[in-house]
């Protein structure tokens, strides 16, 4: 059966993988980026979230069988962007789309990071300012305490919201399943840009161990996304999947 | 591809479902019971377990490339059963057959619970003394503390077990990949009978709450156990899949 599904991000790394993948197995994508893409839309700015909406509802009038959003930034030059699109960009994605999507049997996935299993003072502030809607305090807060912590803040409050939302009534309630991804290193653009640098490969090395012998290429993404965007049972809710080489079990193994 | 896949506790809930689903997706499967399967043996033995390993090496001498152990019991006469069981035979199978594993490309389920959100001295004290290898003493303390807290006890080691194993040289080192999936309430013939019986009922959604519509039968969860039996990449590690409708999320939103 061909599914109508939005990927934001569409343009790169797990985004533009998935795409290619559920396209090529009959379904229809409809991609959104900043540009490139069917719809291009900045998703930090409120304009360009409800433009998505708008433009989306235009070009699949019939409504949506899934979301996967995985737009997002880790620009260290611009913390605050982090903030703006990792988290209200992705919440405003699920809650734009909401209306739109065919439940039941509709299955959306927010992407986290493994960097959830950070935390500091500075992190917990921002995931609490995201989760209390605040976004100007967030994106100030953001910008004022760099990337390394607006990242997994954004992540964390990313995971947290959707995990509280998964369980309601308009979601799971509905035959609607939302669950979270949570990618360790994956070859993408970004990460190599990384490894090519020895100084930061090693410490991407040190922080993230991984169990098996190379880290992830974004097709193996592509594959778990595809499973959780098709999954025809009804029971799976919530639920984060690392998918990390080991990184996760690694880090915090008595944690389950 | 045609894979021979090793499914422990065939004849009857997940283990049947998934048995039947692989062999319509044209998989071979290798079923073990307690009779009526290919390997009739008793996993609560030491004989049984290593009488299994042997009937399996006869039955496919080029190797295997999976093990599903869903052999299990909650039997509230005997919870001594349980912890050698669900905790003993379960790791009996996996190490006993890791050597018949085909790696890199083999995949393995251990099947957990739900129950391992719950805790007790108790519960901690069997773990321990599951984990330390003791079986005598993990049967006489679970004579002791009845059935409600040897099968957590035996679920929550089984699950710190894996978690530690995956990630060795062995395991993930060697593209061998186990995972666990912790299914919450599936309307097995035992649970659909207490579910006709309005007190009984009442306790099990008391104890575990879903957020979907209804609880799931056993073919949701085989949806699951294939894809982790059966996935292309390389990179998912570890992980614990609860497929429970929403009880673990309902349960503890705030912590993943």
């Amino acid at each position: 059966m061909q599914r109508v599904f939005v990927i934001t991000g569409a343009a790169s790394g797990l985004g533009e993988a998935a795409a290619i993948r559920l396209k090529t197995k009959g379904h229809r994508v409809i991609g959104v980026d900043l540009n490139g893409a069917d719809v291009n839309v900045d998703l930090s700015s409120a304009e360009g979230r409800a433009d998505m909406v708008e433009q989306i509802r235009a070009l699949a009038p019939e409504g949506l069988d899934g979301i996967f959003a995985s737009a997002g930034t880790s620009d260290f030059g611009r913390s605050g962007l982090v903030m703006a699109v990792n988290y209200f960009g992705s919440v405003a994605t699920f809650e734009g789309l909401h209306p739109l999507l065919r439940g039941p049997g509709a299955r959306c996935l927010a992407v986290a990071s493994c960097a959830v299993l950070v935390s500091s003072p500075e992190i917990l502030e921002l995931e609490e300012l995201c989760l209390a809607n605040n976004e100007a305090g967030a994106v100030e807060a953001g910008a004022k305490y760099g990337t390394p912590n607006a990242y997994p803040a954004s992540k964390r409050a990313l995971t947290r919201w959707a995990r509280k939302t998964a369980v309601k009534p308009e979601w799971a309630g509905s035959g609607i399943l939302l669950n979270i991804l949570a990618p360790g290193v994956i070859k993408t653009p970004m990460v190599e840009r990384t490894m090519a640098n020895p100084e930061s490969a090693a410490i991407l090395k040190e922080k993230s161990p991984i169990a098996v012998k190379a880290y992830g290429e974004p097709a193996e993404c592509a594959e778990l996304v595809d499973f959780l965007l098709n999954l025809e049972g009804n029971y799976i809710v919530g639920q984060v999947f690392f998918l990390d080489g080991g990184t996760e079990a690694l880090t915090r193994p008595e944690r389950f | 591809m045609q894979r021979t896949i090793v499914v422990t506790g065939s004849g009857s809930g997940m283990g049947q479902a998934t048995a039947s689903r692989l062999a319509a997706k044209g998989h071979r499967v290798i079923g073990v019971d307690l009779r009526s399967a290919d390997v009739n043996v008793d996993l609560g033995t030491a004989q049984g377990r290593s009488d299994m390993i042997e009937q399996v090496r006869r039955l496919a001498p080029d190797g295997i490339d999976g093990v599903l152990t869903s052999a299990g019991v909650a039997d509230f006469q005997n919870p001594g059963l349980v912890v050698s069981v669900n905790y003993f035979g379960t790791i009996a199978a996996l190490e006993g057959l890791h050597p018949l594993l085909r790696g890199p490309g083999a995949r393995c389920v251990a099947v957990a619970s739900t129950a391992v959100l719950i805790t007790s001295p108790e519960i901690l004290e069997l773990e321990h003394l599951c984990l330390a290898g003791d079986e005598a003493g993990a049967v006489e303390a679970a004579g002791r503390y009845g059935m409600l807290s040897a099968y957590p006890g035996s679920k929550r080691a089984l699950t710190q077990w894996a978690r530690n194993i995956s990630v060795t040289p062995e395991w993930a080192g060697a593209g061998k990949l186990l995972n666990i999936v912790a299914p919450g309430t599936v309307k097995t013939q035992m649970i659909a009978k207490a579910l006709a019986e309005p007190e009984q009922a009442s306790a099990i959604r008391a104890g575990s709450p879903i957020a979907v519509d209804d609880f799931a039968e056993a073919d949701v969860l085989a949806e699951v156990m294939e894809f982790l039996l059966t996935f292309e990449g390389n990179y998912i590690v570890g992980q614990v899949y609860f497929a429970d409708g929403g009880t673990e999320v309902l349960t503890r939103p705030d912590q993943y």
